[in-house]
């Protein structure tokens, strides 16, 4: 039920631990490429799994992928044009075709014009947007966490509260 | 880059991964059984059952054991049932999202196949059934003719039934009257007579009951008078009456000419009537076959247009087109029910697939029946073009039939003796519209007629039989035309021609020597009445005059003699008795007994 709350509080502890500014860009910048993916194919399979087992901040990306997924849907006009075009260029239909026969790959639905779009928008968004974290990071993280730090909810997520009040600090 | 990788978390969920990769193994053969379940259900709005469903990834095989599909039409029975079915998947296809039957088997295949238990899907309202197109004309033209040869229904409403009722009711009733009119003046004649019976006058009063009675007398000889004036002028009436009844069998006469006029049986209709049913069985079988294909099997343009998700996906030209789902190769094998006979087939389907857009061709359903009964079928579904063309071919050269009705055995029937038929069925379904041909010939066929006793029995159906005696052949042919919804065909037999041929000079006989017959008996009747008319108007009148002659006989005794005993000079009219004079001469008077006495001596 509370399921919901853990990249939350993940997110928080980073911050709170002082994670390293990479680890949560790079959590942003994997997160935002999730959110922006439409679900159900093997890319977002992917996506998904290659954030949870690699050393990021979990938290900032199921943020980010909860923030970018409203996004996303906003930016599938852009994503289906995008992928359009990409897709029916003449000259790359050959390696599409090509692709299109190999094992596995039918199942990353590459062939449709959003999913196409959204994965070239997210990484060509993955860096400035991995770069911007990394830099903003370090300076908004400690104003945050002196900010929510006045909040009760902070340190229920924290757990500091529990910690507390059962003498377990 | 391992460094990267978060193995304390890595390593669990594989752990988790394959265990429920394990579990799917186990269990694929329950959830491929729930999905075909529910899929199937989906599809035919009815039961889908099977006994038994074994999958095998590594090997690609599917097996299943009596699948039972339900008729959501007729949930009492199965529309088919597949005793053993054999898959094999192409595993390479399916990493390549596909999933491609290169061959398979399905073994005892039989269609309506009664079930244990119904086969409705709980909340599944069953549509109201198709009306039959059934022709009536023949039926019609039957009770016409049942009619018109219906000798007391038309005799009932015969005009001279009527008018001789009448007259012979009405004469007896005038003759009555008059009759009883004349006993009751005789009866005051018997009165007047009594009183006369006085022997003497001895008094006044005595005196004017004689007035009395000679006046009453003479009332009563008026009276006679006007009833002989009476029935006289009566008798005048029965020429009218006669006329009257000649009229009305000569409209009669005329009337049952027009009444037992009955059009010749048209032989398209009679064809219909005989054949119809039958026929039409056979077609609407074939078309609800072609709706069924129709409903399940997909149309281009929902091919086309079938998305998974967001976006459109993109066709390469170049690369190989190949639909997601593909049956290249079906063999089939079981038994049917074609004419009351059990036949075994085999068959193979190919090309089955719910994109034939992308897949290109055909799917073509080819089938042979073994043993006596030879039947070849050729099915195509084609859902490559602009709008969908579905084709069935038919063929069957040699086929026992066995002994079968025509008609309606409570009307007119044909019994046709076992013979042999050839059957050819081409239909054709483009788009909506329905077009196409059957043709049936039956050879070496004996023909028996039965006709039912209210249409005329054995008599005609003796001209039947040796309208029939020539027929050997009965051929059948069929034009198909309209939608699917609304198919229409059109049926021509030479067994129609023929029986109509027999049947028209059989009914028209019939129906000639009915109003001969009926003429007669009119004109009879007409005769008859006439003379009962004229024996009544001569006995009942001399009865009526008889009594009447014997009152005016007695009337004019007792006037005589009340005459010359009073020795009045007065004409009878004009008596009138002078009370004084009568009185002196009283002595001298024989008693009026006396003079009758004389009278009647």
């Amino acid at each position: 039920m509370f399921s919901f709350v853990r990249p939350l509080r993940a997110l928080v502890k980073g911050l709170q631990a002082n994670d390293s500014p990479r680890q949560l860009a790079f959590g942003v910048a994997l997160g935002m490429l999730i959110g922006l993916t439409p679900k159900g194919n093997l890319i977002a399979v992917a996506l998904i799994t290659t954030l949870f087992a690699i050393k990021v901040n979990r938290g900032s990306g199921l943020a980010s992928a909860f923030v970018f997924s409203w996004v996303g849907v906003l930016l599938d006009p852009l994503s289906h044009y995008i992928g359009g075009l990409i897709l029916t260029t003449a000259a790359l239909e050959p390696t599409f075709a090509w692709l299109s026969e190999l094992p596995v790959v039918p199942w990353t639905s590459f062939n449709n014009t959003v999913v196409m779009g959204s994965v070239v928008l997210g990484a060509f968004l993955f860096y400035p947007i991995y770069r911007a974290s990394k830099m903003g990071f370090p300076i908004l993280t400690p104003i945050v966490v002196a900010h929510l730090s006045k909040y009760k909810m902070y340190h229920i997520l924290t757990g500091t509260d529990f910690a507390t009040r059962w003498k377990l600090s | 880059m391992t460094g990267m990788i978060r193995w304390g978390y890595v390593a669990p969920r594989l752990g988790v991964v394959s265990v429920v990769c394990l579990i799917v193994w186990l269990s694929l053969g329950p959830l491929l059984y729930w999905a075909m379940v529910a899929a199937g259900q989906s599809v035919t709005k009815a039961k889908v059952e099977a006994s038994q469903l074994e999958a095998s990834i590594i090997h690609g095989q599917l097996q299943l054991h009596d699948l039972e599909v339900a008729n959501p039409d007729a949930p009492d029975e199965n529309l088919f049932v597949i005793g053993q079915a054999d898959i094999r998947i192409d595993r390479n296809e399916l990493l390549r999202r596909r999933l491609v039957v290169r061959e398979g088997k399905l073994s005892g295949v039989r269609f309506n196949v009664p079930r244990a238990n119904s086969g409705a899907l709980e909340g599944h309202a069953d549509d109201p059934t198709d009306e039959s197109q059934e022709s009536e004309t023949t039926t019609n033209w039957l009770e016409k003719f049942s009619t018109i040869t219906g000798q007391e229904q038309l005799e009932d409403n015969l005009e001279t039934v009527r008018v001789s009722k009448e007259i012979l009711d009405r004469w007896p009733r005038k003759y009555d009257d008059f009759s009883q009119r004349a006993s009751e003046l005789k009866q005051r004649i018997a009165d007047v007579k009594e009183l006369t019976k006085n022997p003497e006058l001895k008094s006044l009063a005595d005196v004017e009951k004689i007035k009395l009675a000679y006046d009453n007398i003479q009332q009563i000889r008026q009276q006679i008078q006007d009833l002989k004036v009476e029935v006289q002028q009566v008798r005048q009436q029965v020429p009218q009456d006669r006329d009257r009844l000649v009229t009305a069998k000569n409209n009669d006469v005329e009337r049952i000419h027009e009444l037992t006029k009955l059009e010749n049986l048209n032989p398209a209709d009679l064809s219909q009537y005989l054949l119809g049913d039958e026929y039409a069985a056979k077609v609407q079988s074939a078309i609800a076959w072609l709706d069924w294909g129709r409903n399940y099997l997909p149309s281009k343009r929902k091919g086309l247009k079938a998305k998974r998700m967001r976006g459109d996906n993109i066709i390469f030209p170049s690369a190989r087109q190949f639909p997601d789902l593909l049956i290249e190769a079906l063999a089939i094998d079981g038994s049917t029910e074609l004419d009351g006979q059990t036949i075994q087939f085999r068959g193979v389907a190919t090309g089955l697939t719910h994109q034939p857009d992308v897949y290109g061709k055909p799917a073509v359903f080819e089938c042979r029946t073994d043993g006596a009964a030879q039947v070849f079928i050729r099915a195509t579904v084609d859902r490559t073009g602009e709008s969908p063309v579905d084709n069935i071919k038919v063929l069957c050269p040699r086929l026992s039939q066995p002994a079968r009705t025509l008609g309606k055995a409570d009307k007119l029937a044909v019994h046709v003796a076992p013979s042999d038929l050839q059957f050819q069925l081409d239909m054709n379904l483009h788009g909506k519209h329905v077009a196409g041909d059957l043709r049936i010939v039956q050879t070496s066929v004996a023909l028996t007629p039965e006709l039912n006793d209210k249409y005329g029995g054995a008599t005609l159906t003796n001209g039947l039989q040796r309208s029939l005696d020539d027929v050997k052949n009965i051929d059948v042919a069929v034009d198909l035309s309209g939608t699917l919804k609304k198919p229409q065909w059109k049926l021509r037999s030479n067994l129609g021609k023929q029986m109509a041929q027999g049947f028209n000079q059989a009914f028209q006989g019939e129906l000639a020597l009915r109003r001969e017959q009926l003429t007669q008996k009119l004109q009879g009747e007409v005769d008859s009445n006439l003379g009962k008319l004229n024996q009544l108007v001569e006995n009942a009148e001399q009865a009526v005059l008889g009594k009447l002659t014997e009152g005016d006989t007695t009337i004019a005794q007792l006037t005589n003699v009340l005459k010359d005993q009073l020795a009045l000079p007065l004409p009878t009219d004009q008596l009138k008795l002078p009370t004084k004079k009568i009185t002196e001469r009283l002595g001298s008077l024989p008693k009026i007994g006396d003079l009758f006495q004389k009278s009647a001596d």
